[in-house]
């Protein structure tokens, strides 16, 4: 009896792959999906907060700073470039808001698909088209979807420990 | 037997004036800071003492630091009177070594009191040990002696009283414009008050025109005093608000001078201010990030607060903005120190009397 039982187990699952492997059938591959076709274009300013990551570990005032009508942050805007396949290309800041990170360069997901961990993804910036110069990483805290609106963070690090972070909040600017 | 009963009364009414006769309204001194062998006047006003409404016949009885008008209690001798000054106010002049016949090491305090010339009326005590005190008072020149700038006393005073200003001209500063120099003032031969009262609204000039009226006396060691009652001095205004007293020091040609830390203007408040809270977000920054410096709860007199931050060859200066309740300047460090990488930045921080709130240095954090 328990025999019959694996075997069945088998057969189900031997049908099951098959099936979802299978290419849609009306001639041409559709890849799937990507976070990048929501990700990429241009985006502009609506808020800056800046966070005192050590103040708010340690209990301590002020956590945050509002710098959105501070200097010229209202004029930032990012343009996120994916080629024809949704792929990313190159990026760039325009604006004359300080510059906090780099402003132009290369830039990819660290994977193209919402982290099936749930943990955050990130938006990785470089230098270099090879993609080995990375100058700075960007967290993404509000995926585009219905709403058009794209927030990151921007973290600093000593010794592996955040001491500061910006927390952009930009919507659409395509 | 004359004599015994002569004792007798005075051991009787010793008790009596001690516990009975009504303390001493106010007591001051003109100036009021003198040394124990220079000239004093001590004022008293007897209004609710046994003397009140007198207006001849007031004698000083005094038994520390010693007892100059000993066995006349029933019959002050003469050099003991008071000149009568208005009102209830008398005032008694002397020179403490001499009028007790003490070295000036010994006089630490004075204990006495005020009577008529038979001793069947007088006041209650003067001395250190009434509480709250009501006692005639020697300020020790030890503090202006040493390290500080700038001293005056009483700690508490009215504008109508003699206030006494203490400077220590080797410690003064000066030429900050170029290089700061401490002691230059220690260098002239006179020093004179450029003067004024909250900010300057009012001003009593160290100049040509004013230079008797402006001048410290020499105390010796570089220690100068200016003895002013603030009314007379700078013909305050009736019901004028004094909140501070400004000053500059000088010799008469303005060759050397002498200012507070930093080169700023000295200041005595006369409002209790409330205690500033000065702020750096955040607690850790990078060259590449925003500085934000606030101050909270700033002074009655501070109206505008401005920075200076160096690191390396860069120079970044700017205002803050808001207002007393709370200055707040936000720092582009990316943009301003771009290209360097300096390991820490200065930061200064003057109120518009040009008071340094704050010189530190803040570490950056050293990115990978």
């Amino acid at each position: 009896m328990r025999k019959t039982n694996y075997y069945l187990l088998f057969l189900l699952l031997f049908m099951a792959f098959p099936q979802g492997c299978e290419l849609t059938d009306d001639g041409t591959y559709t890849a799937p999906i990507t976070l990048y076709e929501r990700i990429g274009g241009t985006w502009a300013m609506s808020s800056l907060t800046q966070v005192d990551e050590v103040a708010k570990v340690n209990d301590l005032t002020p956590v945050e700073e509002a710098l959105t009508n501070k200097f010229t942050f209202k004029s930032f805007k990012i343009a996120l470039h994916v080629d024809s396949l949704f792929q990313p290309t190159t990026y760039e800041v325009t604006g004359t808001a300080p510059e906090l990170f780099a402003t132009s360069g290369y830039w990819q997901l660290d994977e193209p698909f919402v982290h099936a961990d749930q943990t955050a993804s990130n938006i990785l910036l470089y230098s270099d088209e090879a993609r080995t110069q990375l100058t700075d990483k960007l967290t993404v805290l509000t995926i585009p979807g219905t709403k058009a609106v794209l927030d990151f963070s921007l973290t600093r690090m000593d010794n592996g420990s955040p001491f500061v972070s910006y927390v952009y909040k930009l919507k659409s600017a395509n | 037997m004359k004599k015994i009963i002569c004792a007798f009364l005075i051991i009787w009414t010793l008790p009596f004036a001690a516990f009975a006769a009504g303390r001493i309204a106010e007591i001051w001194t003109q100036p009021a800071v003198y040394k124990a062998d220079e000239p004093v006047s001590w004022f008293f006003d007897v209004t609710g003492t046994d003397l009140e409404g007198l207006t001849t016949g007031v004698y000083m009885w005094t038994w520390f630091p010693s007892e100059p008008d000993k066995d006349h209690w029933a019959n002050s001798s003469e050099f003991a009177a008071l000149t009568y000054v208005e009102g209830n106010i008398w005032r008694f002049d002397l020179t403490p070594t001499e009028y007790y016949g003490v070295e000036a090491s010994s006089i630490t305090a004075f204990y006495g009191l005020l009577k008529n010339k038979d001793g069947s009326k007088s006041t209650d005590a003067f001395a250190p040990d009434q509480d709250p005190p009501n006692d005639i008072r020697m300020y020790s020149l030890s503090t202006i002696q040493g390290s500080a700038l700038i001293d005056y006393y009483p700690k508490v005073f009215t504008t109508d009283r003699p206030l006494s200003v203490l400077i220590n001209a080797h410690n003064t500063w000066s030429g900050c414009e170029t290089t700061a120099v401490q002691g230059d003032l220690a260098n002239a031969s006179n020093v004179h008050m450029h003067g004024g009262v909250n900010l300057w609204d009012i001003v009593v000039e160290n100049n040509a025109a004013n230079l008797d009226k402006t001048e410290l006396a020499s105390l010796g060691d570089g220690v100068y005093r200016m003895d002013l009652i603030l009314d007379d001095y700078f013909a305050l205004p009736d019901g004028y608000d004094l909140k501070n007293i400004n000053m500059v020091f000088a010799d008469d040609t303005w060759s050397h001078m002498g200012k507070d830390q930093s080169c700023a203007d000295f200041m005595i408040s006369m409002t209790e201010e409330p205690i500033a809270e000065l702020k750096f977000f955040p607690q850790k920054i990078s060259r590449k990030d925003i500085l934000v410096i606030s101050r909270k709860n700033n002074e009655s007199y501070v109206t505008s607060l401005t920075y200076t931050i160096t690191a390396e060859t860069a120079v970044l200066t700017g205002s803050f903005e808001g207002d007393a309740e709370e200055f707040k300047a936000y720092i582009d460090l990316v943009t301003g120190l771009k290209g360097l990488n300096p390991a820490k930045i200065n930061v200064v921080i003057k109120d518009n009397t040009g008071r340094v709130i704050t010189d530190t240095d803040i570490p950056l954090v050293v990115l990978q």
